[in-house]
């Protein structure tokens, strides 16, 4: 197989396309709906995470993790990663998982999905494993929040079907068509349904659920709300599972879908990111979009405290502050109460992804494990 | 037109008696490997011989062999179909194909899958399932061949 280059990442229309995404021997639905959602909604994000290295031949793309920030650390904030896709990498990709648009792995078509795939792949690597295990550990179904997090760095707000039934269907139609216009990806994950379904969406995969990607949300004359949904398979031919169609679109009625209880929940991801003049203009104002407020003069009687305070305009003043504060003697027992409160709680949440993971075929909890 | 109709009528009563055994079979789960559903991403829709796809079609076997054997099984009865997809410009999709089996084994035959695997070598996916009698079947799909298409494979196992 011949080496694949940054000419041949996109299709014609020299971005991503989600109609590029050909889900294929990979149970990784919860990846590639989000990916193909993004490469609707916010292309520029996919193409800003991917660079390549003519020199080396190889693929850098930049995803993201869970990480230390804010004030002393003690916040969770995403941290980027660069991942680097070397040819081998990408091929083994190609190969397992066979995520090409035209044809199977010896033809050429877009191969943005790949190489983003084998970037989460490797981010899901444990020490030693190389790509196959890496694909392997994708490919046995997941949760489209993982996903989206690693994609853009920020948690989607989640909607569960309890919570959508529990609104008038148009305020749901208000909420999905809104974040659609704002340019945010939106995925609807669905649960198994023991028997065959008939409401446009497939009846998922022993005990499993799938993520469609929302294109888009409309609202006829008598309120009915009908969400465009696209299966990262490509198409609907889905023999004895519900639908049978060689579209890759099918249409839902939100209410049905809901009451059925076929849905297990929407994601609603992060808007398109901002750019250096917008960022530079937020900056300058307030949340609110007004101008920022003079520093606070109160006085709190810690003098540490009010020298924070009193530097609350001046970065380089701020940054010894938050010095002075983190060396005190009550800033370092801070600081380590809580980093014994992170660390406990890592493990605990590595414990319960570990047993998770192990139980996740039988008897998967909170939201439902979609492949 | 009279025979088709007459074919079509056949194949409804095969399909319809089908049903019903495997309904029985619920119970007494031991089943062959030609209960096992023939997918509509199949061409064609019966099982090849040694001599369609000779070469790729003994790695594909001995690949699974091999991957049975490390799990301590035998394999004891084997089916082959060429996978040409469901849908033909997009081309075998083992996501697709296992959803469309395990639904059938689980639900019809309340067998549990045991064991799946991906490789960049022989086969690129299988699954196993153990049905409610012990008895151990596995599913396979082979790497692409040259046109594009690939093999699946349906194999009994036995200790």
């Amino acid at each position: 197989m011949s080496d694949r280059t940054d000419q041949d990442l996109y299709g014609p229309t020299g971005k991503p396309d989600a109609a590029d995404i050909h889900q294929r021997n990979l149970g990784d639905c919860y990846f590639v709906a989000p990916l193909g959602a993004l490469a609707t909604q916010q292309p520029e994000r996919i193409q800003d995470a991917i660079a390549y290295n003519a020199e080396t031949k190889s693929f850098t793309v930049t995803l993201y993790q869970h990480g230390h920030g804010g004030f002393l650390g003690l916040s969770d904030e995403a941290k980027p990663v660069k991942i680097e896709i070397s040819q081998a990498e990408l091929q083994t990709d190609m190969k397992v998982s066979d995520n090409l648009t035209h044809g199977p792995a010896n033809a050429r078509g877009p191969i943005w999905p790949a190489v983003m795939e084998a970037a989460y792949a490797e981010q899901q690597e444990r020490q030693g494993e190389g790509m196959v295990q890496g694909l392997s550990r994708i490919g046995g179904g997941g949760y489209p929040k993982n996903a989206i997090y690693a994609l853009t760095g920020e948690q989607p707000n989640r909607v569960s079907a309890h919570d959508a039934k529990s609104v008038p269907v148009d305020q749901m139609y208000d909420r999905l068509n809104g974040a659609l216009q704002e340019g945010r990806p939106v995925l609807l994950s669905t649960n198994y349904m023991k028997d065959v379904p008939n409401d446009g969406l497939i009846k998922g995969d022993g005990n499993s659920g799938h993520v469609y990607m929302v294109e888009g949300a409309t609202k006829d004359a008598a309120g009915n709300v009908e969400l465009t949904l696209r299966n990262p398979w490509g198409h609907n031919i889905a023999p004895g599972m519900g639908i049978n169609s060689p579209n890759p679109i099918t249409k839902v009625d939100l209410k049905t879908v809901l009451e059925s209880g076929h849905v297990d929940e929407l994601a609603i991801g992060p808007k398109p990111p901002h750019r250096t003049q917008d960022k530079d203009q937020t900056q300058q104002q307030g949340h609110d979009g007004s101008p920022k407020q003079a520093p606070s003069q109160v006085q709190t009687g810690d003098p540490a405290m009010d020298h924070l305070l009193a530097s609350l305009n001046d970065p380089k003043a701020m940054d010894q502050a938050l010095s002075s504060l983190a060396q005190s003697p009550e800033g370092q027992a801070f600081h380590a109460q809580g980093q014994a409160q992170y660390q406990a709680m890592e493990a605990q949440q590595a414990q319960q992804a570990q047993v998770q993971q192990q139980q996740a075929p039988e008897a998967p909890t909170g939201p439902v494990m979609v492949r | 037109m009279k025979t088709l109709a007459r074919s079509i009528a056949l194949a409804t009563i095969t399909l319809t008696f089908g049903g019903v055994a495997c309904s029985s079979l619920a119970k007494d789960t031991h089943m062959s490997l030609d209960q096992l559903p023939v997918s509509i991403a199949y061409s064609p829709k019966t099982p090849i011989g040694a001599d369609t796809y000779p070469q790729e079609q003994t790695a594909f076997v001995q690949g699974v062999t091999a991957q049975a054997k490390a799990k301590g099984y035998q394999v004891t009865g084997q089916r082959v179909f060429v996978f040409v997809g469901y849908v033909p410009e997009i081309g075998p999709q083992w996501v697709v194909l296992h959803a469309e089996l395990n639904n059938q084994l689980t639900d019809t035959y309340r067998a549990e899958e045991i064991a799946k695997e991906v490789s960049a070598e022989e086969p690129v996916a299988s699954s196993f399932w153990r049905l409610s009698d012990g008895q151990v079947l596995a599913v396979a799909q082979s790497q692409p061949l040259p046109d594009g298409k690939a093999l699946v494979g349906y194999f009994s196992l036995k200790k």
